[in-house]
């Protein structure tokens, strides 16, 4: 009995690791889509996206069962209610992935002014988002609350930039626009990331810090000033 | 400070809680089967005990109401047991009396051979309260309390044993509300009851809590998660953690709790 528990909890845990994998590699391809131009990049993420979708309906699936049949209490109760939230995000990382793969190819642009900027720190905090789910570090989990300001900070010069492009430029708008879009994208997988280390924070400790006070960006933001 | 003074302290501080453990170990002869418990239990709450089998938490309960006097050779070997303040070992503590106030109900429900009425007036008989009408309103008020007068008021002369497990169960709580107890102790009162009656008692426990201490030992966790305010886990005689029900169940701070509640061992 308790082998089967272990057995059912690790298959979760498992589940969700891979989507995590899943959805980076997912927003590696669509950022080389993006940058190299490649059509070919841009058509794996969506399958890989399909991929995470059914991944993430086996997992609330695989969640609810041993909700129902166990039970579960203290830290099984916490790995299975925090796995199934951050899932999710997972999910709408591999959502975000896609639109940036699908945007690729609409941009006519050459300067990308601070996406592949952000691109790369997005990806280092979705791998960090994991590696803390995996063992779980609160210094870890920190950093990347503060790291997102900085990924908000480079989505803010990315929409000067594209005003300046437009001004330059009307007849380019549509693309800018897009380029606009994928900015916003990978400033929304950044808070995915942010998210899901905040439910590894209460899987790990119980505390709830999703809306603490002291994490609050404007909080953040005074502390690193 | 002086012992006296240590003393005294400890007496008022247990004046604030229904019930005091203080320091107790128990033997059913040689066999001693609790170690060193030490534990607070406050007033009009709920607390429940949890562990495995044979890990004392239904002695420790039966110590309560000095149900265990009645096993021959069991004892309180060291420390002491104070409701509101006072020592239920005290020379001067009447047993009747005591467990008058510290009512019981047990695992399986043991409703006497007799009517539904005689059943909750037993107690107020043994008192000698004979006024019928003090009698006829005091049935009423417990089997109400009891969340059972409305399903047995048009039959209150029928036999007792003519009732459902849980009304049978319902009843015997009545029987231990007529009395007027301020403490209530319930040795897993559910484990012999459907769901559907399972639930009907755990609502008249959360309903009795404003006005009585309630102490359950219990088996089933979810229960435990349900109706009390505090948890306590047992395990091998000792008390291993007490806290707050919510705290035990999403955080313990022992692994041996974790695991239990878990189902790891046990």
């Amino acid at each position: 009995m308790t082998t089967y528990i272990e057995n059912n909890l690790e298959n979760i845990r498992s589940k969700f690791l891979l989507m995590g994998q899943l959805a980076t590699d997912s927003l590696q391809l669509a950022m080389e889509s993006l940058l190299e131009g490649d059509i070919q990049k841009a058509k794996i993420v969506r399958k890989k996206d399909e991929e995470i979708d059914n991944l993430e309906n086996d997992l609330s699936a695989n969640v609810t069962s041993h909700l129902s049949t166990h039970a579960p209490v203290a830290t099984d109760l916490r790995l299975l209610v925090s796995t199934m939230k951050a899932s999710h995000e997972i999910e709408r990382i591999g959502d975000e992935a896609k639109a940036i793969a699908r945007r690729s190819k609409n941009t006519a642009i050459h300067d990308f002014n601070k996406i592949p900027e952000m691109g790369e720190i997005a990806l280092e905090m979705i791998r960090d988002a994991l590696s803390v789910f995996a063992e779980f570090d609160e210094k870890k989990a920190k950093n990347i609350w503060t790291t997102d300001l900085k990924v908000d900070q480079l989505n803010l010069d990315n929409m000067s930039f594209c005003q300046d492009l437009v001004n330059q430029d009307p007849a380019s708008a549509s693309s800018i626009f897009e380029m606009l879009f994928i900015s916003k994208s990978l400033e929304r997988i950044a808070d995915h990331a942010v998210n899901i280390s905040k439910e590894v924070v209460f899987m790990a400790t119980s505390r709830d810090v999703r809306h603490a006070k002291e994490f609050k960006k404007s909080k953040l933001k005074k502390t690193l000033n | 400070m002086t012992d006296s003074k240590k003393e005294k302290k400890k007496e008022k501080i247990s004046k604030q809680f229904a019930i005091s453990i203080q320091g107790v170990d128990f033997s059913y002869g040689e066999n001693q089967v609790l170690f060193d418990v030490n534990l607070d239990i406050p007033e009009k709450k709920v607390m429940a005990f949890i562990g495995p089998s044979g890990c004392g938490k239904s002695t420790l309960l039966r110590t309560i109401n000095r149900m265990n006097d009645l096993i021959d050779n069991s004892r309180i070997s060291k420390g002491k047991i104070l409701i509101q303040g006072t020592d239920i070992h005290d020379k001067s503590v009447d047993v009747i009396e005591l467990r008058k106030k510290v009512g019981m109900v047990f695992q399986k429900s043991n409703p006497f051979p007799k009517s539904i009425y005689q059943n909750v007036a037993y107690g107020l008989h043994i008192q000698g309260i004979k006024n019928k009408r003090v009698v006829d309103q005091k049935v009423e008020e417990s089997l109400t309390r009891a969340a059972l007068w409305e399903e047995v008021k048009d039959r209150l002369n029928e036999n007792a044993y003519g009732l459902s497990g849980g009304q049978q169960q319902r009843l015997c709580i009545a029987r231990t509300l007529a009395v007027e107890p301020e403490i209530i102790l319930m040795d897993e009162p559910c484990s012999a009851l459907d769901p559907v009656a399972t639930g009907r008692v755990e609502e008249l426990i959360l309903s009795l809590k404003e006005q009585y201490t309630i102490v359950v030992v219990t088996h089933n966790m979810q229960q435990a998660g349900r109706i009390s305010d505090e948890t306590a886990f047992f395990y091998l005689g000792k008390l291993i953690e007490c806290d707050q029900t919510k705290t035990i169940f999403l955080n313990p701070s022992k692994k041996q709790t974790e695991d239990y509640i878990s189902g790891k061992f046990g």
